[in-house]
């Protein structure tokens, strides 16, 4: 073969391999370092607080049916992981004794609202760091109630984002769970739609919970 | 590749650099062959040339970024002559670097752009006497066009690499070496990869197939994706850093300043120790990052006036332990973790958390141990790092201090090398 016909062979091989290399290797690779320091952070906490240890898995779960249910995209559903993993970020801020110390339903109204800031933290933290700047709204606002009658100045219904909307429907289902049963928290969840909880996340709660593939969920991307 | 770094004083080096381009100019007009081709399809290769420089890569950090035009102008030596890569060159970066110092105005923007034209120009010439060299050596064939462009490429990519390097250490101060083997380590790859695209553009336009070279774009931009992941991935270590440092920051105000410094200093003993470039940087960084299990600490233990129990003391000691704990997930950080665990090790035996022998404990950590005590010692003299737990020690005191413990808690090496980097005045 004449060297110059080998040469724009390997340049067309090269393309092709390139191609490949940048739609499919990559970024599973960058997806992947984010998750790694998503671990780390969540680790910190999961740390700082103990007691809080042990739900993103469960969050991340709930999370990602219902993102699929919106017909979320991959890169959709990893921005979810994202914000999922980031939600607490801020509670390294709050003091490490009186909330180590005592269970959550001996915490005085002053603690509450120490605790309560904890978003707002974690939203500012987030508005530093340019690669994680896109989920600081969601972070911050995954405690708002969805009519905003909490008054934290937030947006309400659907100028709330999306992904704060799930975050909230899904955390607290989860919490719930841990804390009175599966059923017992659905209820809560279902009695909170339209003014705590947006309804059409928890409708779409409602039904990968009740549908069949409810006892084998979907692995996380993670 | 080029530099977009503000400099204080560049009139001299333009001086200079320009008058090597037009010397070397010269020299290529003389002993370059121009083609003349009449139906002037050539202007797709500065035409692609001009598209390829405007969608240049940043890497930030490094304060360069990286263009794309250097196949079409290897096309250009084979499709017009030399001289003519030589002007193209010099026109692209002119024009692309005009219209981003529109975009982004600054004082030394307009020094700047002389320079990198000039670097170009350089560039260009030192790869077609390259290429000339081939070319009288092989004999001027279709079968040698591959390996003069590779000659073209090489010529132009080293004296590129090394003036851009040398422009930044003189620009930023950061290390000649250290800088080329980082631009080195992250583009060497592309570069590779980029070669074969200039190789085929040069074959196609020496066989003046004009019409397919259009189609070489697509490796281009695949190559410029490439390195914007690349670019991404490396933002994201640092990003990582700076956010776990925030947290840090947060649940205990006082590490504000304290791991800069440290991080600093380490960095700087470990050259002095002889570390690698790469590995003092990664101290660097593991310093940084070396308190980080505090997190989980109560705040109240480490500004505690008094003495600490024994179950407070044992809590307040876990954080080696937590440190690595945290990080562990992190892929690029699995290097440091023995660095951080054991950075509360002595070298009697006594530390811990694992109560690891001189032999067992990483200098890493044993360079951190020691620049850590000192700012402990001293970091109250410097405004917002003052604790409450302990009056400032003054230098002297606290170099005295470390001197006495070198060789039980410390490592004798490391606290001679820090105190000759402290009395260099590099803290």
């Amino acid at each position: 073969m004449h060297i110059t016909n080998a040469v724009l062979i390997a340049a067309a091989a090269t393309t092709i391999w390139l191609v490949f290399y940048v739609q499919f290797y990559l970024p599973r690779r960058l997806e992947e370092r984010f998750l790694e320091s998503m671990k780390a952070f969540s680790k910190a906490i999961e740390l700082r607080f103990p007691t809080n240890s042990g739900r993103t898995d469960e969050i991340i779960r709930t999370c990602t049916m219902i993102g699929k249910r919106f017909g979320y995209t991959r890169s959709e559903i990893h921005e979810l992981e994202l914000a999922v993993y980031l939600r607490d970020i801020g509670c390294c801020a709050i003091p490490y004794r009186p909330f180590n110390e005592k269970p959550r339903t001996e915490w005085t109204e002053a603690e509450f609202t120490v605790y309560n800031r904890h978003p707002e933290v974690s939203g500012a933290m987030l508005e530093l760091v340019p690669s994680l700047r896109h989920v600081a709204d969601s972070v911050r606002w995954h405690h708002a109630r969805f009519d905003g009658a909490d008054n934290i100045g937030s947006p309400t219904r659907g100028d709330l984002p999306l992904n704060a909307r799930i975050l909230k429907v899904s955390s607290d289902y989860v919490w719930l769970t841990s804390e009175m049963g599966a059923g017992a928290s659905l209820k809560a969840i279902v009695e909170g739609k339209g003014t705590e909880y947006c309804p059409e996340v928890v409708e779409e709660l409602e039904h990968v919970l009740t549908s069949s593939r409810v006892k084998e969920p979907e692995p996380s991307i993670a | 590749m080029q530099i977009r770094r503000e400099l204080i004083s560049v009139r001299q080096t333009l001086l200079w650099l320009s008058l090597t381009g037009i010397g070397l100019s010269a020299v290529v007009y003389r002993f370059g062959v121009f083609h003349s081709n009449p139906d002037y399809l050539w202007l797709i290769l500065p035409v692609l040339a001009m598209f390829a420089e405007f969608i240049p890569v940043e890497l930030s950090r490094r304060g360069v970024r990286v263009a794309f035009a250097l196949p079409y102008v290897a096309g250009m030596a084979f499709a017009v002559g030399p001289l003519a890569a030589v002007v193209t060159d010099v026109l692209v970066t002119l024009v692309a670097g005009y219209t981003m110092l529109r975009r982004h105005r600054s004082r030394s923007a307009t020094l700047w752009l002389g320079i990198n034209a000039s670097v170009g120009a350089i560039s260009a010439c030192v790869g077609s006497m390259a290429m000339l060299g081939i070319i009288a050596w092989l004999g001027n064939s279709r079968e040698i066009v591959a390996t003069a462009c590779v000659a073209f490429m090489l010529g132009y990519g080293i004296v590129n690499f090394l003036l851009v390097t040398y422009l930044d250490w003189r620009a930023s101060g950061r290390r000649w070496l250290e800088n080329l083997s980082g631009a080195l380590k992250l583009t060497s790859k592309s570069f590779a990869l980029y070669t074969v695209v200039g190789m085929a553009v040069s074959v196609l336009a020496y066989d003046e197939h004009y019409y397919y070279i259009p189609l070489t774009l697509v490796p281009v931009l695949a190559l410029r994706t490439a390195l914007q992941y690349q670019a991404r991935m490396y933002e994201h270590y640092y990003e990582t850093i700076t956010a776990l440092t925030l947290m840090l920051q947060r649940a205990h105000p006082y590490t504000h300043g304290h791991l800069e410094r440290v991080a600093r200093t380490a960095e700087e003993v470990a050259r002095r120790l002889g570390l690698s470039n790469q590995r003092a940087r990664m101290v660097r960084e593991a310093a940084v990052l070396h308190d980080i299990g505090k997190i989980a600490v109560d705040e109240q233990l480490l500004d505690k006036p008094g003495k600490l129990t024994d179950e407070e003391m044992e809590h307040v000691r876990q954080h080696a332990r937590w440190g690595a704990e945290i990080l562990e997930p992190v892929r690029s950080f699995r290097e440091m973790l023995p660095w951080i665990l054991h950075h509360h090790e002595r070298p009697d035996g006594s530390g811990y958390p694992s109560g690891l022998l001189d032999p067992d404990i990483p200098i890493e950590s044993k360079i951190i141990a020691v620049v850590d005590a000192y700012d402990a010692m001293t970091g109250s003299e410097i405004p917002g790092a003052r604790r409450t737990y302990r009056d400032p020690m003054s230098v002297n005191d606290a170099l005295d201090e470390l001197e006495r413990c070198s060789g039980s808690q410390f490592d004798g090496a490391v606290v001679r090398a820090f105190r000759t980097v402290l009395t260099e005045g590099r803290y």
